[in-house]
């Protein structure tokens, strides 16, 4: 798994942070952390290449339960929570919020 | 009916990711849809379950939907990232870092064309696209001229330009004029020549020019005639010859003798309005006759003065060319100017050193364009030999699945990596040559601006070349490159159809570049002769040996009756030196730049046709100048030491005006009015060159110096032997009777007469360096050409060797498939030349641009170069070893 100790920009972290509250997909993180579908799309792709986050796609039966089509869930990786810790750091802000949270 | 409304709610954002799709990479496009349909689904079924209008939805979705666009346009660069630059470039780099030879060739060939074009390009910028260096906004700036019916460029005179100032032209903002002159500046210590411009007091102001220190000069100071002695200084002139005090404001500083306090310093880079050249002083116009002794300012007739404006960009074109002309028919209406004279608009670089300078640069512009493309032929020609060396590895990664656009792409990235390389190297080159180019010029007595560097523009310029090399040079092997055929590769027959298509190809090139060279040594062989010729070239005077010199009697403050009496004993002195001859003083000297000025005269019993242009050039001599320079006198006398002032005025003209106003024969005894009085003719003098060697005759009057007063002529003293042992003689004899005086600008004859030839020279000097570049140029690409081939018919040749084949034969096969290749580019090249040659015309003296001789000595040297470089592999291919060659794979 490429794991690069890339400075994460602090739209990359709140992403991940959303990511580690459980929120799984596009419009769901875009709510969670007040982005642009434009950034937040682009941005999980970025943190699966990172190896930050996994990707999966929801089981056809369950989709089709509901009567939708199947759905790209993300989550957080094990490298991801780690980089998330070390990015926290550096964002004041971003901690406090997930202290709150938490 | 729920699924329904979702569908409803969410078309519009579907289509927004229907339409992103494509720009998405096909291997990701399927799962990218999914998803984005997945949750736009997902949020309108949310949005209307949580009770969200219907609109409203709409609206949602359709802002969320906007990110596609973007996670498109970022998936796909990713992917060209990723694949493309990175990999290529590593690639090419590790190709090249492998073959340090190869890579060294071709960046040093695309850097010799590269620098001779960002060489020549930074010259044609200083010179003709940016001539007045720290001028703002100079496209706005226009000259105003006078136009006679067969001439124009006519300068003002200061009357005429205070008339058409103050009717100002509509369009204009303001009107200034300006001349350059001499000057001998002292602070302390021995006096030194500067270079000066009298300007109008509002010349700063039209080219809104500020000053770096203290102040520019203002209309104030263009008073009543010597009454303000103030002057700026350039940045320049501040710092060499100040040192940069701080204190420069107020100095006193001695010009020609008399006290000027400086009041400015200009900004630096700022070098005044004559283009190409460098002014270090400027003082206001109506200082000009306390400087030169001489009352121009209130004579109507003589034009003396350029006028420059500065255009206000709201006001058409159109407008102001006619308020221009009105203005001009007015001031002939009042007889101001002559009948048929009219005022018109010009642009800026139709003047000065840039203009007699563009011709030239731009033919040498062509030059070093034809340099670059034989450059380009070169290592097209480099890339194709390695195209088909490396044709196996290709043909492994195509059969591996890379697909021709990759193969195309990858070579590409590889010729743009050497571009990249010769360009730097080509910059790099040039910001030394571009120095370097100014030793070229001869020694003129103007003070060129040698400030030619590499700037933006230059840079721009060598970036847009570079461009356009890679291109050149790299397409067509990379697109040949990525043609592949598999099974003939892979065979390895080495005669297969790609291979020899290739050579065929390169032989196009080699003989291009055949071409090319021929032409550019045909153009250095012309100038070549034009350099041998030119020393049989008649100026009209026939001395050799002979010193001339340059001085300004106003520059240590005599008066006129001084300077007669100075000009007799001076010459009187040097004559009596025994290397001398004898010695004269004259403002004109043939071959020079300057000197002589044009003026109006009235011929007695001449009337001029209607419209007619009587236009004489015209100077003052001193005694014995005819014999001096060794003019003949073809009829009547010479200006002798009886024509002093207060007796008859005389006058010696030459045949060119003798035939021209006295068609009758009888010009000896005619009279002329020029300026206020009547002067006899009293001989007439044989024709001579007097701007440069190859101008046409133009009609002369010589005035005698002591009628007509003037405190600056040259010196010329015809020596017994070599001049430059007069030299020191010649100097202790002036600083004897003149201690003050400052001589500039000592010469020898020979010197001068170097002078007169400086373009051809300089145009020898660069052809024969870019013809001789481009015959090694073409050489190497033949021999590489010859060279490539024989190895690829190592086999062929030994099979016909094994079978009893005449080791002369193939010799002379394969010197005679060279021989055809550059013969028949030789022929191309010749034609060319002969189309391209009349351009020259103009700086070729005696010579035609189609000189026989010139195109059979080039023909001749071309080819024995081209059989020299096929010799080579020609003999190694006749010894190709049978067995040896047989074994081969």
């Amino acid at each position: 798994m490429p794991e690069r100790n890339r400075r994460l920009g602090f739209g990359t972290v709140a992403i991940l942070q959303a990511l580690e509250a459980g929120k799984e997909f596009g419009f769901e993180i875009m709510d969670a952390t007040g982005l642009t579908s434009g950034t937040v799309y682009p941005a999980l792709d970025r943190l699966e290449d990172l190896g930050y986050a996994r990707s999966r796609w929801e089981a056809e039966a369950v989709a089709h339960r509901d009567a939708r089509p199947p759905r790209r869930y993300f989550e957080i990786t094990a490298s991801g929570r780690r980089a998330l810790e070390d990015a926290s750091a550096r964002y004041p802000a971003l901690r406090a919020a997930r202290l709150g949270g938490g | 009916m729920v699924a329904d409304v979702i569908h409803d709610v969410s078309r519009r954002a579907r289509r927004v990711v229907a339409m992103c799709a494509p720009i998405v990479p096909i291997d990701r496009r399927r799962d990218w849809r999914r998803q984005w349909d997945a949750d736009i689904a997902c949020q309108a079924a949310w949005l209307l379950v949580s009770g969200k209008s219907a609109a409203a939805a709409r609206r949602d979705l359709m802002r969320r939907s906007t990110g596609a666009v973007r996670h498109a346009l970022w998936l796909r660069f990713r992917q060209w990232r990723h694949q493309m630059i990175m990999q290529d470039i590593k690639f090419a780099w590790r190709g090249l870092r492998h073959r340090p030879a190869f890579t060294l060739a071709i960046v040093l060939t695309l850097g010799l064309g590269v620098g001779a074009n960002a060489t020549i390009f930074s010259w044609l910028d200083a010179l003709v696209l940016s001539p007045l260096p720290a001028v703002p906004r100079p496209s706005d700036l226009v000259l105003l001229q006078f136009a006679s019916p067969t001439r124009t460029g006519l300068s003002f005179s200061y009357l005429n330009y205070r008339d058409v100032r103050d009717r100002t032209p509509d369009g204009l903002k303001g009107l200034a004029v300006f001349n350059m002159l001499p000057l001998g500046m002292r602070t302390t210590g021995e006096p030194e020549r500067v270079w000066a411009e009298v300007v109008s007091g509002n010349f700063f102001d039209v080219l809104d020019v500020k000053a770096a220190q203290g102040r520019v000069l203002q209309p104030a100071d263009e008073g009543a005639p010597g009454a303000s002695p103030v002057a700026v200084i350039s940045d320049r002139l501040w710092r060499n010859r100040f040192a940069a005090s701080p204190n420069i404001i107020g100095t006193s500083v001695q010009l020609n003798g008399h006290p000027f306090t400086v009041v400015g310093v200009a900004p630096d880079g700022f070098v005044g309005s004559v283009s190409g050249l460098a002014m270090d002083v400027f003082v206001p116009v109506t200082m000009h006759p306390l400087l030169t002794g001489r009352d121009v300012l209130s004579v109507r007739g003589n034009g003396w003065l350029f006028a420059l404006g500065r255009r206000d960009p709201a006001v058409a074109e159109g407008v102001l060319r006619t308020s221009t002309k009105t203005i001009g028919d007015r001031l002939a209406a009042d007889h101001a100017v002559p009948d048929g004279w009219t005022l018109r608009v010009a642009q800026l670089r139709e003047d000065g050193v840039g203009q007699a300078l563009f011709p030239v640069l731009s033919v040498v512009m062509g030059v070093v364009g034809v340099v670059l493309l034989i450059a380009c032929a070169n290592v097209s020609s480099l890339l194709l030999s390695r195209a088909v060396a490396r044709q196996r590895e290709i043909t492994i990664r195509a059969a591996l699945g890379a697909s021709r656009y990759q193969l195309f792409r990858q070579m590409l990235v590889e010729s743009v990596a050497l571009a990249v390389l010769g360009g730097a190297a080509g910059i790099a080159i040039a910001t030394w040559t571009s120095r370097a180019l100014g030793a070229l010029l001869p020694p003129l007595p103007y003070p060129v601006l040698i400030g030619a560097s590499v700037n933006a523009r230059v840079l721009l310029f060598s970036t847009a070349v570079v461009a356009l090399t890679t291109v050149v040079f790299g397409l067509v092997p990379a697109l040949q490159g990525s043609r592949t055929s598999l099974q003939n590769t892979l065979r390895r027959s080495g005669t297969a159809d790609t291979t020899v298509r290739r050579t065929r190809m390169r032989r196009v090139l080699v003989a291009g570049q055949i071409a090319l060279a021929t032409v550019l040594l045909v153009c250095a062989g012309l100038f070549v002769r034009t350099l041998a010729r030119a020393g049989d070239a008649d100026p009209g005077f026939s001395r050799r040996d002979g010193v001339l010199a340059s001085f300004d009697l106003s520059s240590i403050g005599y008066d006129a009756a001084k300077g007669r009496a100075f000009y007799r004993d001076a010459l009187a002195r040097i004559e009596a030196l025994p290397e001398v001859e004898s010695a004269t003083v004259s403002t004109l000297m043939p071959l020079s730049l300057g000197g002589g000025s044009d003026t109006s005269p009235v011929i007695d019993g001449y009337t001029p046709k209607p419209k007619e242009d009587v236009v004489v050039f015209y100077g003052m001599v001193g005694p014995k100048y005819f014999e001096t320079l060794g003019v003949p006198i073809v009829s009547g006398r010479g200006i002798d030491a009886t024509d002093r002032d207060g007796l008859t005025p005389v006058v010696v003209i030459n045949e060119t005006m003798a035939r021209r106003y006295w068609p009758g024969g009888a010009a000896v005894g005619g009279r002329l009015k020029s300026g206020t009085e009547w002067s006899t003719v009293i001989g007439i003098a044989k024709d001579g060159k007097y701007g440069s060697l190859a101008e046409s005759p133009r009609s002369v009057m010589y005035f005698p110096l002591d009628q007509t007063y003037r405190t600056n002529p040259m010196l010329i003293v015809a020596t017994r032997g070599p001049a430059s042992a007069a030299t020191a003689s010649i100097r202790r004899a002036i600083s004897g009777l003149a201690p003050d005086l400052a001589l500039a600008d000592v010469r020898t004859l020979q010197e001068h007469l170097q002078t007169s030839v400086a373009i051809p020279r300089v145009g020898a000097i660069l052809l024969s360096v870019f013809g001789g570049l481009s015959l090694v140029l073409a050489a190497v690409g033949l021999y590489g050409v010859v060279a490539f081939a024989v190895s690829q018919r190592t086999r062929e040749i030994g099979v016909r060797l094994a079978l009893g084949a005449d080791r002369g034969t193939i010799l002379r096969q394969v010197l005679r498939e060279a021989a055809w290749t550059s013969g028949i580019g030789l022929v191309i090249g010749l034609g060319l030349a002969l189309a391209a040659a009349p351009a020259l015309r103009s700086q070729l003296i005696n010579l035609s641009p189609t000189d026989g001789v010139t195109y059979a000595a080039t023909a001749a040297i071309l080819f024995s170069v081209s059989l020299a470089a096929s010799w080579l592999p020609a003999r190694r291919a006749a010894s190709v070893d049978p067995v040896t060659a047989l074994r081969m794979d």
